[in-house]
């Protein structure tokens, strides 16, 4: 009987629905064990589960498969786009110029740096996404500190911290961003008026939160002899050095911000991420590029394959309909209160996201908030605000984390435990979750968040 | 990127330090451009003669230096073509002097004081007949013995423009000559014109370093890619110091690290704009030795030797 009423409303039998779920989750747990590569379990789970899919009847052919990748193809576009643009753009000095260009107008005082290099983090992790900046950064970070004799501890794990709150500024910020601005077709000027305000009050949480932590870690203030010794110390840095090609890094700053304006102005082109991503990057290849088979190896197969693997999944498991009952499940959950739905899904996606990858978390959650019925712009945005600031929570859950604390450890022989990192991160992170409920709440009682047509 | 593996990231993190260690300099001086006040023009009787006047009509207009004729061959008595080509540069015809022709030309230079002599290579022989097999005898013991730099002649090719709108310094080690060869590069540049660092790593030196490292260690790997680094670290200072000095002398400035493992970097090996290839030769180190001799075979183009002792 239930099997003939699950037929009727196009899901599966509860049985079908558990047995996808449990194979998700088994798959979850492979992209969240260590030892075990994160592509390869996603592949492994996209295999069973089309195996399962087209055996039980869930997908009549295996061609539907094909189909509900296809909807998903721009997101490839637009990695592979960046990709190739950010390797060019890292190739010509640009940002590490910009970064010793920067760190040199402090002359090195611990507080002005503390200010820049935050900063810097936000800005560059905003425009590059988490992994280029934070190579860059952690680097920056490792060789002043040597240089003006103070312990990167406080400075790498700002970075670290910070750079969550750059991943929330645009639509091409982070992988997550990406998947649910393409998923809710969220226009990148929308990222602007909503993501943006709350990434810079979160910032500044950080920021002082970080700084009242560190109260003893750094000299704060310093007399004017160790002013003029550190001033001494950085000038012995010239950023011009960095520069090989001073047309070169000239031209791959044009073509970086132009991208970035034809990210804003997609929409009402008429056209999609994607293509902006991809123009940016061949124009990057064309005009700024020097090795063009060096650039294209940049770009990171292993997250496309893993995100090929991540979509087929998703797309057989909805295809049962166990999405669609999680939907309501979270809807009773809520009573139907959309401000109560708005706090359990910022608190939720933040919470998972400290203790698995923000991406599976994201592509979960996707479908569950486009089967909720009613306005979802609240929805989308306590994704796109819970994913990424739940990675401050604990030392795995952000890559910026895992980054900034390996390189501590290798370069520094610094080691920063659990407890420690906790107590810090997860500080932050709850003051931020706790702020970014209040900012939506807010905005969706003041009836301010721009509609997604 | 992604999750990087723990391999990736370490190697990126410590590559994007070196990157910015390198940025450690101090405060860089530009090098100084060094300009020849006086030129030595050496004739041989052969077809190169004719470059040889021309540059030599061309760097007198622009340097405003006086030049010296000397017709070095040793069977000719007649000081004929030197007074003939003297007279056409308004220059000085140097008394034929005893001797080989390399102890002519080096009575030459102390005697006239020149800070730089023109002569051609293969001397007193049609370079199509040598070809790149030999630089000659002469070019030998001048590289070996004079106190001032040589501008090779090889090629001759109609000087239409200014020559040497483009010169490229060639270094491949260490080389104590790196900045004096630097300053007489930009000294010797077509004003508006480029200047260009190029750091060449040979595939025969990344096999060299190979071999050694292989046997004091096995499990150590060097890779073109390493050794192109360190020669671009060794060599940041002057990198830094050309670029100022080129802003200032409103020339444009590339510099470039190439690997030979495809074949010579085009700059050395396209003949359109005819570049000024600047080699420095640091006479104490024989690899240096070395390989300006063979540059010069190699080379189609005019060069520009800088010696130190």
């Amino acid at each position: 009987m239930e099997a003939i009423l699950a037929e009727a409303s196009g899901h599966s039998s509860t049985w079908i629905m558990l047995l996808f779920a449990a194979v998700m989750l088994f798959t979850y747990v492979g992209v969240a064990y260590e030892p075990f590569h994160k592509t390869v379990a996603a592949l492994c789970g996209a295999a069973v589960l089309t195996v399962l899919a087209l055996s039980l009847g869930v997908f009549g052919k295996y061609g539907e498969i094909h189909e509900h990748l296809a909807k998903d193809l721009n997101v490839f576009g637009v990695i592979i786009g960046t990709g190739i643009l950010v390797g060019v753009t890292g190739k010509s000095g640009l940002f590490h110029f910009l970064s010793m260009l920067i760190v040199r107008a402090t002359g090195g005082r611990a507080g002005r740096l503390y200010l820049a290099i935050c900063g810097l983090t936000f800005v560059f992790v905003a425009l590059l996404t988490i992994v280029p900046a934070m190579l860059i950064l952690c680097s920056l970070v490792l060789v002043i500190c040597r240089s003006l004799d103070y312990s990167p501890k406080p400075f790498l794990l700002s970075v670290a911290i910070c750079a969550n709150s750059g991943a929330i500024v645009t639509f091409a910020s982070g992988l997550p961003n990406i998947m649910i601005g393409t998923a809710a077709g969220i226009p990148y000027a929308h990222f602007l008026l909503v993501a943006a305000p709350y990434a810079v009050v979160s910032l500044v949480i950080a920021m002082a939160y970080l700084r009242f932590a560190f109260r003893r870690e750094l000299p704060w203030s310093q007399n004017p002899e160790e002013v003029a010794a550190l001033r001494a110390k950085i000038d012995e840095f010239d950023p011009w050095a960095l520069v090989d090609d001073r047309r070169v890094l000239v031209r791959s700053a044009v073509i970086l911000a132009l991208t970035v304006v034809g990210f804003a102005l997609a929409q009402p082109l008429g056209v999609g991420m994607d293509f902006i991503a991809m123009v940016g990057g061949t124009a990057a290849l064309v005009f700024a590029g020097k090795g063009v088979e060096d650039a294209i190896a940049k770009v990171n197969w292993t997250v496309i394959l893993f995100f090929t693997g991540l979509f087929v999944i998703i797309a057989c498991v909805e295809a049962t309909g166990a999405l669609d009952r999680l939907s309501e499940l979270v809807v009773q959950m809520s009573g139907g209160q959309p401000m109560l739905l708005v706090a359990m899904l910022t608190v939720f996606s933040a919470g998972s996201s400290a203790i698995v990858d923000n991406i599976p978390v994201a592509a979960t959650l996707i479908p569950i908030v486009q089967h909720i019925g009613g306005p979802s712009e609240p929805l989308w945005w306590s994704l796109v605000l819970g994913c990424n600031l739940g990675g401050n929570g604990t030392p795995i859950g952000s890559i910026s984390c895992v980054i900034a604390l390996h390189a501590l450890h290798k370069e520094a022989h610094i080691d920063v435990g659990w407890g420690e990192f906790v107590k810090i991160g997860g500080t932050i992170m709850v003051l931020q979750t706790i702020g970014a409920v209040a900012y939506l709440l807010t905005l969706y009682g003041l009836n301010l968040f721009p509609s997604i047509s | 990127m992604f999750d990087p593996t723990e391999h990736s990231l370490d190697h990126d993190v410590e590559e994007s330090m070196s990157l910015f260690e390198r940025a450690k300099i101090g405060a860089i001086a530009p090098v100084a451009p060094r300009h020849p006040k006086r030129l030595l023009l050496v004739l041989d009787g052969s077809s190169q003669d004719q470059l040889s006047v021309e540059l030599c009509r061309k760097l007198q207009a622009r340097l405003a230096c006086p030049v010296d004729v000397l017709d070095a061959r040793e069977d000719r008595s007649s000081n004929d073509d030197a007074q003939q080509i003297a007279e056409s540069l308004a220059a000085h015809a140097c008394a034929k002097l005893p001797g080989e022709s390399y102890e002519q030309i080096l009575a030459a230079v102390q005697q006239t004081g020149c800070g730089l002599v023109v002569v051609p290579s293969p001397y007193g022989r049609e370079l199509e007949k040598v070809g790149t097999d030999s630089t000659g005898t002469v070019i030998d013991v001048l590289l070996s013995r004079c106190p001032v730099p040589l501008l090779v002649v090889r090629q001759s090719y109609e000087v239409t423009d200014e020559p040497f709108s483009r010169a490229v310094l060639l270094l491949i080690a260490e080389n104590e000559a790196a900045q004096d060869a630097a300053g007489w590069m930009l000294g010797l540049t077509a004003p508006g014109g480029v200047v260009e660092l190029l750091l060449l790593v040979e595939s025969e030196t990344v096999e060299n370093f190979r071999e050694l490292m292989h046997a004091i260690d096995p499990n150590v790997e060097i890779t073109s890619g390493q050794l192109s680094e360190a020669l671009e670290r060794s060599y940041v200072r002057l990198h830094r110091a050309l670029w100022k000095a080129a802003e200032l002398a409103k020339l444009r400035y590339q510099f470039r690290v190439a690997t030979d493992a495809e074949g010579p970097p085009a700059e050395l090996s396209s003949a359109a704009d005819h570049p000024l290839l600047v080699l420095a030769l640091e006479r104490a180190d024989h690899a240096s030795q070395g390989h300006v001799h063979d540059r010069i075979r190699r080379s189609p183009h005019v060069v520009l030797v800088v010696p130190r002792d």
